[in-house]
């Protein structure tokens, strides 16, 4: 009697043990391939949508000018984009990229393209050099010099000045040292230090375009414009700052990208190239 | 007592039945699922080389000054639109120029195979199938250009097997945001 009510609850223990090992190892590989699922979904998605502020990009670089666009593509993604004008009174050459060494970058002191609206007045400080480009030696990485070409007056014509800056003594012939004792931080430009500032021997009257060429390296430029009393003064339009935000489901991916105005030869400013 | 010693032929027969089904079932399962891993395997190995491939050539074109030549003819500019198996890009007048290829089975970056020529290959015996188009917008010589471009990616080898077979299309197109004509 006893042995019979043993065994007839050995079945039901059979099976139980049985179902949960196969649920355990069914639900496992299930929950496996989900997250494969999602996880490749995702992916795909995240590709679309960059691609997608990617393409918003190209649309607004090949209309110009100061534009918002939206579009929505075939492939279930959109985009929308922004771009708007790069100016005021502190500025960041190339957007905050570093200007490449002996190449330079523009600054625009009257308005693209038709050279109207030139500054009448300004004091410009021009900051360059990161903290840590402090050799003077060619030992990376290096300190680098800068040389400031400046076009300014009547348009047809116009007065050319250059300064050269260098605070490495006797490495350029005729430079000037500027102040050399950084870090210095510029005022509305939070996150940015830098090793040299000068301020220009020469207010600006009447300002057409600045070149900034730095020598010996590339860095980081920040200029910023003040008045005879140290009020700021607006710098002109420098590029379009162009934001791109590409959506694919429940994917968003953001792209900025800068545009600066094409740059003038640097044939233009006599006698500019001194490092090459 | 007797009668539990032994089983019937009809017992036996289905006992075996239904092991052989089972096992059946089981190593249909297991051989689908190895055959789809290899699936996986191969698509995810064209995806990848190929998304590899086109963001390459991408940030070249993004990057590059201006266009020197489409399927070896020297171009001033592209209004002509002109197509072909080849493009050559100048980066820059220090870094040179760039050369990107459909030639013998792959897409080579100056004679640099982009691809992993063991296991995948490019149709370049069509023309359509890899092709770089130059496109200038307004027949304008000054605004930016737009490169097309396009390849198709598949397994090298010519296996007849459904889960070792992959064959995909990327195309795409991008402005030279950096274009200066010389």
């Amino acid at each position: 009697m006893y042995q019979n009510t043993s065994q007839k609850g050995q079945i039901l223990l059979i099976v139980v043990i049985t179902m949960i090992v196969a649920l355990t190892v069914g639900l496992t590989v299930a929950s496996r391939t989900v997250t494969q699922l999602r996880l490749s979904k995702q992916n795909e998605e995240s590709q679309r949508a960059f691609n997608a502020a990617e393409a918003g990009i190209d649309k607004v670089l090949q209309q110009g000018g100061e534009i918002t666009l939206q579009e929505a593509l075939g492939n279930n993604s959109n985009y929308e984009v922004t771009a708007t004008s790069y100016e005021g009174s502190q500025i960041l050459l190339n957007n905050g990229e570093e200007v490449d060494q002996d190449v330079g970058a523009d600054v625009w002191l009257s308005t693209y393209p038709g050279f109207t609206d030139q500054i009448a007045t300004a004091n410009l400080t021009i900051y360059w050099g990161g903290v840590d480009q402090s050799n003077c030696i060619t030992v990376d990485p290096v300190r680098p010099g800068l040389e400031v070409a400046i076009l300014q007056g009547d348009i047809a014509n116009p007065s050319f000045t250059k300064f050269l800056y260098d605070a490495c003594s006797s490495r350029t012939l005729g430079a000037l040292s500027g102040t050399s004792t950084g870090p210095f931080t510029v005022p509305g430009i939070p996150g940015e230090t830098f090793l040299n500032r000068t301020t220009v021997p020469i207010g600006i009257a009447n300002g057409i375009i600045m070149k900034v060429i730095p020598t010996f390296n590339s860095t980081k430029i920040a200029i910023s414009a003040v008045d005879a009393s140290g009020n700021p003064v607006a710098l002109p339009s420098q590029g379009s700052i162009i934001e791109s935000t590409g959506s694919s489901g429940e994917t968003v991916r953001k792209i900025t990208y800068y545009q600066s105005y094409p740059q003038l030869p640097l044939e233009v400013f006599p006698y500019s190239i001194i490092s090459q | 007592m007797k009668k539990n010693k032994g089983y019937t032929v009809i017992e036996l027969l289905a006992v075996v039945t239904i092991i052989v089904s089972v096992t059946g079932i089981i190593a249909a399962l297991i051989t689908q699922t190895l055959r789809g891993s290899s699936k996986t395997n191969i698509t995810n190995q064209v995806a990848q080389v190929g998304s590899y491939t086109a963001s390459v050539i991408t940030n070249t074109i993004i990057s590059a000054e201006d266009v020197v030549a489409v399927d070896g003819n020297n171009v001033i500019d592209c209004t002509q639109n002109p197509t072909g198996s080849s493009i050559e890009l100048l980066i820059s007048e220090q870094e040179g120029t760039v050369l990107y290829q459909c030639a013998n089975d792959t897409i080579s970056s100056n004679s640099a195979s982009l691809i992993d020529t063991t296991r995948l290959k490019i149709d370049t015996n069509t023309p359509s199938a890899c092709y770089f188009t130059c496109l200038q917008q307004n027949n304008d010589p000054y605004t930016p250009p737009s490169i097309e471009f396009g390849f198709t990616l598949t397994q090298k080898s010519d296996t007849a097997l459904f889960e070792n077979r992959e064959s995909a299309p990327f195309t795409t197109s991008v402005l030279m945001r950096n274009y200066q004509p010389k």
